[in-house]
């Protein structure tokens, strides 16, 4: 049983890796200091931080539905 | 309320209607009650579906805070506060670490308050009482914010007689919460969350279209922001506040997913699968609420001047006071985005309420002063609590009317809930959490982000070090000690 949970716990690690790489996505530290340039009023840079946090939101969604955290499932 | 606010007998009719149907449901609630037991009224049986918990987890978690005080953070610090369509989200991804095993172990062990959990995985007297002063202690903090933003949206609205105004606020809202809450319990509390989340809802979509109906696109808006001395409130936020970025979806997400009242609801599903379907969908709902505040407070940075400090929390109403003067349609959606602002207010603080009498009742009063007490007294009890409780943080929040801004609170309420994240998020999952351990790491965390916050430190600059919150440095130093608390209690067991 406790080998099992181990290795399940280990299955899910791709998971927690998913989320820190959204988490670098979305704050935008990435993108040019003092550019302004605007989108649909809004400036570009929060349009690409808006971006990742629906990736986020997607990837949230199909982890509630589709990955289950008990071993025995 | 005709001579202070600009509102007219037929806005008075609809809001007085509203009021009155929760009010209604209080009894409809009362009535529909099946046993005088505490997991009766405060966990409804533990029979919410998909609709129920989805709106009651919605109204529950888009407090004041979501509708006044993001919109008052973006008017100060602009497109940087899309910081909090992304702590709201953040939350909904940490409920993944331990609420679907935690409603498993809930349903099995009948569980009625969040301490009941750590009772039954420590076996710490000493656990239980800390964590029970830290959560009623952290909900009495969002209490005070929602009673203190009941204040404001009818003090924005008011103009110069905004303080008077800012009293009936206070007082008359949280009586009318208090006659529902302890009427009908949970039952009627997640019933009025489905009329105040569907108000809500339309309410931040009609706040949209007509910011944009008023002032014209988001992209005038942001021209003129740009046009202005605020305009570094447009381009990507420099080193600190990308840091404050990190750190609000940290604290945020940590120490909301653990509000004692959310931690209830997940105690009152019906089943896993219900859980599930419901935070999937609460993954999406960021863009339709903090998005829209974030959205008007641009909108206020843009259009309207001379706010500062805690006057900023009502940009949201000012900016209601000027499109419900320009015309009869104007003045109707005001009036519904009003009734949306008290639904949001009250949906939040009727919960931080009930859980606050449940902690009381369950955790100290059946624990240390009545062991004996039947169920009746105990639900008695927690009515009585409630009373208490809001009265006083209603004096509280009257005395308090010009002093803090609601970001402010909202700080200082995670810095002490994220601490027992080791607690829920690790022990639920990993067996050799030791309770000493757990306990060392929790009063140390707490120590270090109490002091850090309150103590007399030049480094401490605006609430934060470095742009971290305090509570973050505790949570860093608690996890130290658990782990290695743990990892040294395991060893000795093995020897």
């Amino acid at each position: 049983m406790a080998e099992r949970q181990s290795q399940h716990r280990k299955d899910r690690r791709w998971i927690f890796a998913v989320y820190v790489a959204l988490l670098l996505l979305v704050v935008p530290w990435y993108w040019p200091a003092n550019d302004a340039s605007l989108a649909f009023g809004f400036p570009v840079w929060a349009l690409a931080t808006l971006a990742a946090v629906f990736a986020t939101s997607v990837f949230t969604a199909w982890v509630y539905l589709t990955q289950s955290d008990d071993p025995d499932d | 309320m005709d001579v202070l606010l600009p509102f007219g007998p037929g806005a008075w009719v609809f809001i007085g209607a509203y009021l009155c149907s929760l009010l209604l449901v209080g009894w409809l609630g009362f009535n529909a009650r099946r046993e005088n037991t505490l997991e009766d009224f405060y966990l409804a049986g533990r029979g919410f579906g998909l609709i129920v918990l989805v709106f009651t987890l919605y109204a529950t978690q888009y407090s004041g805070n979501s509708v006044f005080g993001v919109a008052g953070a973006a008017y100060r610090q602009g497109f940087g506060w899309l910081i909090s369509v992304h702590y709201m989200l953040a939350i909904i991804v940490f409920y993944r670490a331990f609420a679907p095993k935690l409603h498993e172990i809930a349903l099995r062990e009948s569980f009625v308050t969040p301490v009941d959990y750590l009772h039954y995985r420590f076996d710490s007297r000493a656990l239980s009482v800390l964590a029970s002063i830290v959560m009623i202690v952290a909900l009495n903090n969002y209490l005070l914010a929602q009673l203190m933003t009941m204040g404001r949206a009818l003090q924005g609205l008011a103009g110069a007689y905004g303080d008077i105004a800012y009293d009936y606020g206070v007082v008359g809202l949280a009586l009318i919460m208090l006659i529902y809450g302890t009427l009908g319990g949970i039952r009627a509390i997640a019933w009025t969350d489905m009329i105040q989340g569907g108000i809500l809802m339309i309410g931040f979509v009609v706040l949209l279209f007509m910011l944009i109906d008023q002032f014209g696109p988001l992209s005038a808006a942001t021209n003129t922001i740009l046009a202005s001395p605020d305009a570094d409130k447009v381009v990507r936020p420099g080193g600190a506040m990308l840091r404050e970025w990190f750190s609000y979806i940290l604290i945020v997400g940590l120490g909301g997913a653990l509000y004692p009242h959310a931690i209830q609801r997940i105690y009152a599903t019906r089943s896993r699968r219900v859980l599930n379907r419901s935070l999937a969908i609460m993954a999406f709902l960021p863009f339709g609420t903090a998005l829209i505040a974030v959205v008007a407070g641009i909108y206020g940075l843009a259009y309207v001047d001379g706010l500062e400090g805690a006057a900023t929390d009502q940009i949201l109403a000012s900016l209601l006071r000027i499109v419900q003067q320009q015309s009869l349609l104007g003045y109707g959606l005001v009036v519904l985005i009003f009734a949306a602002v008290l639904a949001a207010l009250m949906s939040t603080a009727d919960s931080a309420m009930l859980s606050i009498s449940s902690m009381f009742t369950k955790d100290i009063y059946a624990v240390y002063i009545r062991p004996s007490a039947p169920e009746a007294e105990l639900t008695r009890v927690g009515k009585r609590c409630s009373w208490v409780v809001v009265s006083a943080l209603a004096v509280l929040a009257i005395a308090l009317k010009n002093q803090a801004s609601l970001i402010g609170l909202l700080d200082r309420k995670f810095d002490i809930l994220v601490q027992l994240a080791p607690a829920f998020m690790l022990g639920i999952h990993w067996l050799a959490l030791d309770r000493r351990a757990v306990l060392a790491g929790l009063i140390a965390g707490l120590g270090v982000a109490l002091g850090l916050a309150f103590g007399p430190f030049p480094f401490v600059v605006a609430g934060k070090i470095w742009g971290i919150h305090p509570g973050l440095y505790g949570l860093a130093i608690n996890l130290v000690i658990v782990l290695i608390g743990s990892a040294r209690a395991a060893r000795s067991y093995r020897q």
